[in-house]
């Protein structure tokens, strides 16, 4: 799969087909809570299980591959300059560097695990403190997209299913299209051009100072960001409602003459919106990554930045260590998407 | 039962045929296939104007003419021109070489290794399927982009590196496509038969599953390629794709975004050429699924 948030139609499409499998009798059939509990617990069991593999594999590969770079890494380490060879040998050694590639690898997963990813060679800082500097302006960024792309798409979810094949529907697939396909950096410069330039509303560079500056700047960058996952949501949107809106009890609600705004609201919003949520969680995986990209269109000092800076400088302990991070913080979310799934659908935890 | 459900369906085809409800569901696969018709056009255009660059343009891209550094749109320069003055619009169209190259490439990559281990996953299943499906899961746990970054990152900036990459990635969708299909093909007699006749595996899988899951392959190529252009394009924009001075249309973005409220003809044109190019392979493929079956969208 590609680099660029996944807010696709094919995984729409997936999604919507393991949900509108199954009659609704099956989707909601009744088990005692003590049941679930054991299914649950089985299920998670499983699913921790078979992350481990995973996290050596990723691990594996991330230390490998920057390994795999040509030059000395003690000679980097130093800046290239001309020192003697017992400082080098030094450096060999507390780094590990003399020994295998596999006991080096070892070595620094040991010290990973203990949340020491090494030191900066030119920030001359500790990488796992950089990363906890960083994140917080990362984690800003993709909670206010999943807040703006949420109250956007609900409401133009339910529209285009209240209004089916309408103008409204026509215009929100078309948004929707335009999303997906526009590279969010593209988005981002449009955005900058146009609000930060031209109407000069919202500041285009920077992340501001103080919580309430740094939001106001956020606004720009997480409504790109959502931009590029508001069809998905909205379409979940709009065939859960419209699954739902056609069945018996929503038909029952309108037989006792309820309003419409209520039966909307009240009785088929709430159905509507499971799937809704779980796909909200599983593109948390996604901004992840899409948050490098808008970080470096925006000029964000976030863990994006962190990685793109780090390849400009070569810094290695850097690239390795935020990457490590962020290929655990993608696999957990999406473990916790999985079991948020299970929770919601029956038939995945049986099997 | 049997003759209920026939009763059934030819009477829904009665209905269907004389109730005015039949005209919009006409209307809409006409609309679907019109767009995916329009979206087949305009991809054969671009890929004309990557042929075609020479014909098309008068200035040469990657020349420079300070004197004539960031101008508007004129009959010299359709465009305008950059900051180190190279006409925009010959940029733009040398540019669509790499990009579409590069994409196609990221595919082929992707389908060479990808198609073989989703017909053998498929078609022997137990343990060898679960080996290759466990694998390739392992790379689908890492962040696309960042595992592209990581490789161009340590091989060096290059296209040639980005289209390495992005073709690894990109494995696993395509082996999991060929295998869901393969699983369900593998059921159907003519394998059986060919089995009898005692073709060796070899020959069963690629000359007769093969041909077989030819389709959802299509399509599948079709989306992959839109993901390939914004791809390489991200790659690009972040300095890791193509290198300076040649054109692509993710770097024209990022060199245009430093003199943006000049001259944002650059940046702007670059991305909307993105822009339609993704939204094109994206409603070619939706019609190529919708044509070949319209029962296999789920895959």
């Amino acid at each position: 799969m590609g680099c660029v948030p996944r807010g696709d139609f094919a995984l729409f499409r997936s999604f919507q087909a393991t949900h509108t499998r199954g009659t609704s009798a099956e989707r909601h059939s009744y088990v005692s809570l003590f049941t679930f509990y054991v299914l649950m617990l089985r299920y998670t069991a499983k699913r921790l299980l078979a992350l481990i593999p995973i996290l050596i594999f990723t691990s594996f590969v991330t230390f490998e591959l920057v390994r795999l770079t040509p030059g000395d890494p003690a000679l980097i380490m130093v800046g290239g300059r001309r020192t003697s060879p017992e400082v080098l040998q030094n450096i060999r050694q507390k780094y590990a560097l003399d020994r295998d590639p596999i006991s080096q690898y070892f070595f620094w997963v040991g010290n990973a695990l203990r949340g020491n990813l090494g030191e900066s060679f030119r920030l001359k800082q500790n990488v796992s403190n950089l990363i906890l500097a960083r994140l917080p302006l990362t984690l800003k960024l993709i909670t206010l997209s999943v807040i703006i792309s949420t109250l956007l798409a609900i409401p133009l979810g339910i529209l285009s299913a209240l209004y089916k094949n309408s103008w409204i529907d026509y215009t929100s697939s078309l948004v929707g299209l335009v999303g997906v396909s526009s590279p969010v950096f593209f988005t981002g410069v449009v955005a900058v051009l146009v609000f930060g330039y031209w109407l000069s509303w919202l500041p285009a560079f920077g992340a501001g100072k103080g919580f309430w500056d740094e939001l106001y700047h956020l606004i720009l960058p997480s409504s790109v960001l959502a931009l590029s996952m508001l069809a998905l949501t909205a379409r979940m949107t709009r065939s859960a409602m419209l699954e739902v809106l056609g069945s018996d009890y929503i038909e029952a609600a309108r037989a006792k003459g309820l309003p419409t705004s209520t039966i909307v609201i009240k009785h088929a919003l709430r159905n509507a919106l499971i799937p809704v949520v779980t796909v909200a969680s599983l593109q948390m995986g996604f901004l992840l990554v899409g948050s490098v990209l808008v970080e470096f269109t925006f000029g964000l000092g976030g863990l994006g930045s962190l990685i793109t800076d780090g390849i400009q400088n070569r810094d290695y302990p850097i690239v390795q260590g935020t990457v490590l991070f962020l290929v655990v913080m993608f696999a957990l979310l999406n473990l916790a998407t999985d079991l948020l799934y299970a929770a919601i659908d029956p038939r995945i935890r049986y099997s | 039962m049997m003759t209920d459900q026939a009763a059934l369906a030819s009477s829904e085809q009665l209905t269907a045929s004389t109730a005015p409800t039949r005209r919009s569901i006409w209307q809409a696969a006409f609309f679907r296939n019109r767009l995916a018709v329009v979206s087949g056009v305009v991809l054969l255009l671009i890929l004309l104007m990557a042929v075609a660059a020479p014909l098309l343009t008068i200035h040469d891209p990657i020349a420079q003419n300070m004197a004539e550094s960031l101008q508007g749109p004129s009959r010299e320069h359709w465009l305008g021109t950059d900051k180190q003055g190279r006409d925009t619009w010959s940029r733009l169209v040398y540019g669509a070489r790499p990009t579409l190259a590069g994409a196609v490439l990221v595919v082929l990559i992707s389908e060479l290794v990808g198609v073989p281990l989703g017909l053998i996953s498929g078609y022997y299943g137990g343990r060898v399927d679960n080996f290759i499906m466990r694998s390739l899961d392992m790379l689908l746990a890492f962040p696309a982009l960042l595992l592209a970054i990581l490789i161009v990152a340590t091989f060096g900036r290059s296209l040639t590196n980005v289209v390495i990459a992005l073709g690894i990635v990109y494995i696993p969708a395509i082996a999991r496509v060929v295998r869901s299909v393969t699983l369900v093909q593998r059921q159907q007699t003519y394998v059986e038969a060919a089995r009898a006749i005692g073709y060796d595996d070899r020959r069963i899988l690629f000359r007769h599953l093969l041909p077989n899951v030819a389709s959802p392959i299509f399509v599948q190529s079709s989306i992959d390629l839109a993901y390939a252009i914004l791809d390489i394009a991200a790659l690009s924009f972040l300095g890791l794709g193509i290198q300076p001075p040649d054109p692509d249309w993710g770097s024209m973005l990022a060199e245009g975004r430093s003199f943006l409220l000049l001259s944002p003809y650059a940046s702007i044109s670059a991305g909307v050429a993105i822009m339609i190019a993704v939204i094109a392979f994206n409603l070619f493929g939706d019609g190529l699924r919708a044509q070949f079956d319209p029962k296999q969208r789920e895959i």
